[in-house]
């Protein structure tokens, strides 16, 4: 194999190395596009099409040609995979932040240790072939980061876009590194400089993520204490009812007594089914067996009346239902709000609450009438429903509880009705009870 | 139209009665109703298997609402039964009846509207058959016997309980099946069979399981959402 064919080889592979990279990080960045099926095998048939346009007009590496050709392939990718307008243009520049970062880093530290214009690092088979598996390594780590941002990313727009201001400072200062330091050997303080701000984005990167989480545990505490809220309301309102009850329970017993004391048994028996129908009627609205779960949906179905809301509920003995409290509030608190938010705008304004025990597992179903069909992706369930800031921990917690218990849900709006349906293992609740 | 109204409180079962007579009447519905206080009395009723519907109270003294239900649905399987009650109790045993709906007294005014209207949707909707053409002759099939329908070549077996045993064979391809089909409960699994997911017992390691025992092939592409459709259908009809 002569030099030239070798030189090529390694070029495109390192070419090739980038794409992967970049397929990785826009996968786990936009995910699945609704109308393109396999997204990562177009881009990786795209990026075949841009490797024999370079070899066919030999646009060579390292260039303005090869840089434009991989910022085109970068734009044209992005389109083949789902996300917004906003998100594939942030998808193409973390992709060339993490491209540029990297090989400027590669280069630099090459062209310092061998002593030799960072322009002409490239000539060396083991500057390509470190490059290949740094850029590799790097868009796995990216990929994986990105995947962890995407299901936990609390930030709002305006603060993601300050915290990225930092980045895009680096990025400008890495070119300007890069055109100046072309032709000559780096110096010990261009080499440090190009490490120190690729350093200096890692460690924002990390500040990001911890303050994420920070908001991420903010938004989860401010969730559970609005449940907690939720639950003590439950509670209280039965207790307020069962004192009123109680209150009442001394003039009930001295109307029975002289009704026995007149001997009228008739009298007394229909008083008596009177007062019990009073009694059930009074504390909830129904009985399923389980306090807990009679109060939540008593409280519900109150709240949805207030809205406008017919509620229709449809259920069965729940006294095994396999939650615990604090998961049996979040879920059903959080999908009954959700249903009874979305009817009140929608006409007729109805939410048909469906709960059955089969054999193997208990199958919860929740439908509700919407304005309008929403989009759904795969049967899952979005990760809020909600545009404002602040909210939108309640779907993602349903989630995390619906893994927890080994459930099977699934999602759909067809016809103008919205339809979560839930599949719960009766055998984790022998387990639990 | 047959309606019973079983409740305890004369009066309200009378008002009951008056509003769903209206209601009907303004729909050009003949109706017959019988307003009862007691669950033996509605049982004495006359030709009780002709009635299509019944308004009961859960708690009433002597036999409870749903006790009747049960009762009712043996004497006429295909009654809808409404239970309309101050307290919403859901009885361990309560799923054997399989009611209609639950409405609370107190929002009787705003629920029974349209449950009415549900319901005459749903009586209009009933005892659904499937047209099929074979042999110069026309034939309906009830779509609850059928358990799947299977596409061989040019021809289409429809399959009911009896295993293997075509009821019917037609010449058509799945895809010129009428879409009324999957809008009550059909399901295609994979690029030859069609399942009435009422006759399904599990869909597992890409196979269907139907409940008379036989086993159909699922597409292994649309596994999850042949999966997800299931659930679904379970969740909005499965009983126990």
């Amino acid at each position: 194999m002569n030099d030239t064919l070798l030189w090529t080889l390694l070029g495109h592979l390192v070419c090739i190395a980038q794409w992967a990279a970049f397929i990785l990080v826009d996968y786990a960045y936009l995910g699945k596009n609704k109308k393109v099926r396999y997204p990562c095998i177009w881009a990786a048939v795209l990026a075949a099409c841009v490797l024999f346009v370079s070899i066919r007009w030999d646009l060579g590496f390292f260039n303005t040609a090869s840089i434009a050709t991989n910022v085109v392939y970068l734009l044209l990718a992005s389109l083949l995979f789902g996300g917004t307008p906003n998100q594939k243009l942030t998808g193409s520049l973390i992709n060339g932040v993490m491209c540029l970062l990297t090989e400027n880093t590669v280069s630099f530290l090459f062209a310092w240790f061998l002593g030799v214009p960072t322009g002409s690092v490239w000539r060396y088979k083991s500057c390509l072939a470190a490059l290949v598996v740094s850029i590799l390594a790097v868009g796995l780590l990216v990929a994986y980061f990105m995947r962890r941002w995407n299901s936990t990313c609390a930030l709002e727009p305006l603060q993601a876009a300050v915290m990225s201001f930092f980045p895009g400072v680096v990025v400008a200062l890495n070119m300007g590194l890069m055109v100046s330091a072309n032709r000559q050997k780096p110096t010990l303080m261009n080499m440090v400089l190009t490490v120190g701000l690729t350093v200096a984005v890692l460690v924002h990167i990390a500040i990001v993520q911890m303050f994420n989480d920070q908001v991420v545990q903010r938004q989860s505490s401010r969730f559970r204490a609005q449940l907690e809220q939720q639950r003590a309301e439950a509670l209280l309102d039965s207790y307020t009812a069962q004192r009123r009850l109680t209150h009442e329970f001394t003039n009930h017993m001295s109307a029975l007594s002289a009704l026995l004391n007149q001997g009228d048994m008739e009298g007394a028996r229909a008083y008596i089914a009177g007062v019990s129908k009073a009694v059930a009627a009074g504390t909830t609205i129904m009985d399923t067996h389980n306090p807990l779960l009679d109060s939540i949906l008593s409280k519900k179905y109150e709240e949805a009346a207030h809205k406008g809301v017919t509620v229709y509920f449809d259920l069965c003995d729940l006294k095994r239902l396999p939650f615990d409290s604090t998961d049996m509030v979040i879920v059903i608190s959080n999908l009954m709000d959700n249903a009874i938010r979305a009817a009140a705008e929608a006409l007729p304004p109805e939410v048909h609450v469906r709960i059955r025990k089969t054999p193997d597992e208990y199958l919860i179903s929740v439908c509700n009438r919407v304005q309008q069909n929403l989009e759904i992706e795969d049967g899952r369930l979005p990760a809020t429903t909600k545009k404002e800031s602040g909210h939108g921990m309640g779907l993602v917690n349903v989630q995390e509880i619906l893994r927890k218990y080994g459930a099977e849900y699934t999602v759909s709006c067809r016809d103008c009705w919205f339809r979560f349906t839930c599949s719960l293992p009766v055998a984790h609740s022998t387990d639990n009870s | 139209m047959h309606v019973l109204i079983c409740d305890d409180d004369a009066a309200f079962g009378a008002r009951m009665a008056d509003y769903i007579h209206d209601y009907f009447e303004a729909r050009s519905v003949q109706l017959q109703t019988v307003v009862c206080t007691g669950a033996a009395e509605a049982l004495r009723t006359p030709y009780l298997e002709l009635y299509q519907l019944a308004f009961l109270d859960v708690d009433m003294p002597g036999t409870n609402g749903i006790a009747l239900g049960r009762e009712l649905k043996q004497r006429s399987p295909d009654i809808r039964l409404v239970y309309v009650s101050a307290y919403l109790e859901f009885a361990p045993e309560g799923y054997t009846v399989n009611a209609y709906r639950y409405l609370l007294k107190r929002d009787i005014a705003r629920m029974l509207p349209k449950c009415l209207d549900d319901l005459l949707a749903a009586f209009t909707d009933q005892h659904r058959t499937l047209t099929v053409h074979h042999n110069r002759a026309t034939s309906e099939i009830p779509l609850y016997q059928i358990y799947y329908l299977e596409s061989a070549l040019r021809q289409i077996d429809i399959y009911g309980d009896i295993p293997h045993r075509p009821i019917c064979t037609f010449y058509g391809k799945l895809a010129e099946l009428p879409a009324m089909l999957y809008e009550n409960g059909f399901l295609q699994v994979s690029r030859s069979d069609v399942v009435n997911m009422s006759h399904v017992h599990s869909i597992r390691n890409y196979k269907v399981e139907l409940k008379n025992g036989v086993e159909l092939g699922v597409s292994r592409q649309s596994y999850a959402a042949i999966r997800n459709a299931w659930l679904e259908w379970k969740g909005q009809f499965a009983d126990e």
